[in-house]
């Protein structure tokens, strides 16, 4: 578990935050609504997981990874936004894919 | 407010837990109280969010049984109360917003309405709108710009740059807008749109802000130019609509004052002229009599002759004066019957006559050599002198000279009569040549109709010349008169310079 917290910490969250965030969602917020980039980054966020080839293809546990992940990408947008830092994305981020570890183990 | 729907939400929970009923619960609905709650009172986003909130906190109660029993017809009606949680929250947030940016955009149009119903200049209502739109539109910057015929009035700004998003807007008279005018994370953006009165764009509303300005808000934004720039227009139309009717107003006042000055000045008019009339006419009825009934020596009666010609010359002098004037006031010139004429004997003969009639004033006359014959009326160029020596003598002391000259202009004659009296006051110089005017204080210094300049000048327009005054209170009056010389004295004149 500790392995995976480190991995997340040192390599998922931080090229996620920095890219669907940092790039993505700021580039596209520079020319659309807040809405339009936010739906955009957090669809592109989702697909990211979605596709990744650790995640279970259980139906249920898609649709749920889908649901938290949309609301995990939804939210960090707004953390962006509101602070124009993406410091609380990563730490919210963080502690999504820690409690996640810790009731996978 | 948040945390009573939190805590609401939390309550219906643990009432639906409590009840035990599973997803069927009756007690479900009770999660639409602090969903609608949240829509109506943060918007789209708090109705969302709270019906989301929802959401998970009773899906324990439906995934569960999904997962036992499958779509039984709990379970999908725990969904279907997903899906109205959902909507209701969306819904319910959507048409509240917009209620409130209705409410809002109301508001701004009522402040426009009050900041513009004093009446004030363009630059103080365009600085009182700003004030009044900055904290009403939520925005970080606002600047509202005014055409004042060429004039830009700016309030927010020192100056308009060239190729701005403020001079585009002016010059295409199009909204326009910006999505990232800089800024770090959060875009600042700005919208600019027109303040448009009929075809015309009167001015433009631009505003920046750091983050949002939503599609909606710019359609607002785009509202209120419209209606500013009616009421800028309509203030302005009013503003000047009571300027012109106090303009009026002091021009009616004016014209009433100077036809009340008029009337007094024609019936002193009527009393001096009947005065000025009377005299003479006194003079050559006594001295009449007199050689009717008397035997008198030839010298005598030389004597009382002499005088009588030179009352009827003064009497035939006022009744030309007075036909002249009465052709002024109808707009007519004074009939004349020009030939040409040298200005050195006219000047002589007409001194002369003063020379003989009065010895209390040294006249002089002083007149260039070879002046040019001018194209004038005797009869109108001898009582243009006599006036104007007549006047000379009359306003100034006993003893003093006056001068009387003429010189050559180019293509012209200045005659110049200069005497060394009390002056005229700076004040009344420009009115000496109005009909019945005379200086305030002239009435106890000498007789006078208040015509003799008044005819003066129009003989003077007449001759197509020019006459003017200048005077120095306490040293003296100079009257210039100028009249053109004949154009072929003129051309000889040239044709003799080499």
């Amino acid at each position: 578990m500790l392995a995976a917290i480190a991995y997340d910490l040192g390599a998922n969250v931080l090229a996620a935050e920095c890219f669907f965030r940092g790039a993505l969602f700021n580039r596209a917020q520079r020319r659309w609504s807040f809405a339009g980039a936010a739906t955009i980054a957090t669809a592109a966020y989702v697909l990211r997981y979605v596709v990744d080839p650790l995640l279970p293809k259980q139906v249920e546990l898609v649709v749920g990874a889908v649901f938290y992940l949309a609301l995990l990408g939804a939210i960090n947008c707004w953390l962006l936004w509101w602070s124009e830092s993406l410091v609380p994305g990563l730490v919210s981020a963080l502690v999504f894919f820690a409690v996640y570890r810790t009731l996978g183990a | 407010m948040i945390s009573l729907i939190a805590a609401a939400l939390a309550v219906v929970t643990t009432l639906v837990a409590l009840e035990g009923a599973g997803p069927s619960s009756l007690l479900r609905h009770v999660y639409l109280l602090p969903v609608l709650a949240a829509a109506l009172r943060f918007g789209a986003g708090g109705g969302a969010l709270a019906a989301m909130g929802a959401v998970l906190l009773s899906a324990p109660f439906v995934l569960p049984e999904i997962e036992r029993s499958g779509l039984t017809t709990e379970a999908v009606e725990g969904l279907v109360t997903f899906a109205v949680l959902g909507l209701v929250g969306v819904m319910s947030g959507v048409l509240r917003t917009r209620a409130g940016r209705h409410r809002r955009r109301y508001e701004i149009l009522v402040a426009i309405q009050r900041t513009l119903a004093d009446e004030a200049t363009l630059d103080v209502s365009l600085a009182r709108l700003r004030a009044a739109l900055a904290g009403r539109l939520r925005v970080d910057e606002i600047a509202i710009v005014g055409r004042d015929d060429e004039r830009l009035v700016i309030a927010g700004g020192d100056r308009v740059a060239e190729g701005s998003l403020v001079a585009r807007v002016l010059e295409s008279g199009e909204p326009a807008f910006v999505d990232d005018a800089g800024g770090s994370v959060r875009a600042r953006r700005a919208f600019a749109t027109p303040l448009v009165s009929g075809e015309q764009t009167v001015g433009v509303l631009a505003v920046e802000r750091k983050g949002e300005l939503s599609l909606a808000e710019r359609a607002t934004l785009q509202a209120v130019g419209a209606h500013l720039g009616l009421a800028l227009e309509n203030a302005r139309l009013v503003s000047r609509q009571r300027r012109f009717a106090s303009e009026l107003a002091e021009r009616v006042s004016t014209a009433r004052r100077e036809l009340e000055e008029l009337d007094r000045a024609k019936s002193a008019f009527v009393a001096i002229a009947s005065h000025e009339l009377r005299t003479p006419l006194t003079a050559l009825q006594g001295f009449s009599e007199i050689l009717a009934v008397r035997r008198l020596p030839p010298e005598e009666v030389t004597r009382l002759a002499e005088v009588m010609r030179r009352e009827a010359r003064r009497l035939g002098r006022i009744v030309s004066d007075l036909l002249d004037l009465s052709r002024i006031e109808r707009g007519l010139e004074p009939a004349l019957c020009r030939v040409p004429l040298k200005i050195e004997p006219a000047i002589e003969a007409t001194v002369d006559i003063f020379r003989q009639g009065s010895a209390t004033h040294l006249v002089t006359t002083e007149c260039e050599p070879s002046l040019p014959v001018v194209d004038a009326d005797p009869d109108a160029l001898e009582r243009v002198l006599t006036n104007l020596i007549s006047n000379a003598i009359n306003y100034s002391p006993t003893g003093s000279a006056v001068h009387v000259g003429a010189r050559a202009l180019d293509g012209a004659v200045a005659i110049e009569v200069a005497d060394a009296g009390r002056g005229i006051p700076a004040d009344a110089l420009g009115r000496v040549f109005e009909p019945y005017y005379r200086v305030p204080d002239a009435a106890g210094v000498a007789r006078g109709t208040g015509i003799g300049l008044a005819v003066v000048k129009a003989l003077v327009e007449a001759h197509g010349g020019t006459v003017r005054v200048e005077s120095a209170p306490a040293l003296g009056t100079r009257v210039i008169v100028v009249l053109p010389a004949c154009a072929a004295a003129i051309h000889g004149r040239s044709r003799s310079v080499p």
